[in-house]
């Protein structure tokens, strides 16, 4: 049986490599970290959808999805999850560009205490492309 | 038995076919080597790459991780990790492209031992200008 929940960061205006806790939920309100139900021992997989939510510049970044807390076994775990990447050409721009951003899916197999508080954060590396915007989904079981 | 995860990263600056290091933590620091005491076995890679700025036009590239390190029971190992292309039609292009695209998740067998791992990518192919490489790698006790 699988539980499954999902955080947010809102827009991430911090700078490169810095830590952007997710502590939205869905309504966009701060809630608490989620507390792992009494039936659960692992994280099984991540799926995480990051973007870019303003106006860029010539930049690429990876993310990374960071998970802690009391209901984590082995400590801290981090994982990258996803890249984007804008570019230009050498003219004066007349284009637009668009992409149906398809959410990461990646399994995991992390162990995990019941009844105990689960934190996830994120990063991007590289230069910064201004505001991002992630959101970040565990399965457990 | 969970794994656990530990990632790194770094901006690939040097020349094609060049290895260097990657060992920047998500946060900016420089952990370096992975260690691997207490850890049998390295049974997931998770990885992605993207461009960290202009990216030159008419290019391709694959990227390959190196693992080396005295932890490794059989010596050095290479992973393929993805690829970067670019074409460009005319010396003045004004169009723009973005993309965005999962980490891929690979499944392995590398036998450890107690010591450290030393991760290095390099790429083939014409310079891209300056690729950014992050690498997870999942860990078994």
């Amino acid at each position: 049986m699988g539980y499954y929940f999902t955080r947010s960061s809102g827009a991430i205006t911090a700078a490169t490599t810095t830590r952007a806790a997710m502590t939205l939920d869905s309504e966009g309100n701060t809630v608490a970290p989620y507390m792992s139900p009494p039936d659960v021992r692992k994280i099984t997989s991540l799926t995480t959808v990051f973007v870019v939510d303003a106006a860029w510049t010539e930049t690429g970044n990876n993310f990374v999805v960071e998970i802690r807390g009391d209901a984590l076994v082995d400590g801290v775990q981090e994982i990258v999850v996803s890249s984007v990447l804008y570019n230009e050409g050498a003219g004066t721009l007349q284009s637009f560009a668009g992409d149906l951003v398809v959410q990461a899916v990646i399994p995991v197999d992390i162990d995990i205490k019941p009844n105990a508080p689960i934190e996830i954060a994120a990063y991007y590396v590289g230069a910064d492309a201004g505001t991002q915007f992630g959101k970040v989904g565990l399965e457990l079981e | 038995m969970g794994l656990k995860y530990v990632t790194r990263h770094d901006s690939m600056t040097q020349a094609t076919n060049t290895f260097a290091a990657v060992d920047t933590a998500s946060d900016g620091t420089s952990p370096g080597r992975i260690g691997t005491s207490g850890y049998r076995r390295i049974r997931q890679i998770i990885s992605t790459v993207t461009i960290d700025g202009a990216h030159s036009i008419d290019t391709g590239n694959a990227f390959v991780v190196r693992l080396t390190g005295t932890g490794l029971v059989h010596d050095s190992q290479e992973i393929l990790v993805g690829g970067l292309m670019a074409q460009d039609q005319g010396a003045a292009s004004t169009a723009s492209y973005m993309a965005s695209r999962p980490a891929t998740s690979k499944y392995v067998d590398i036998p450890l031992k107690s010591g450290d791992i030393f991760l290095t990518a390099a790429f083939n192919g014409t310079d891209p200008g300056t690729p950014f490489v992050s690498i997870t790698l999942g860990l078994e006790k």
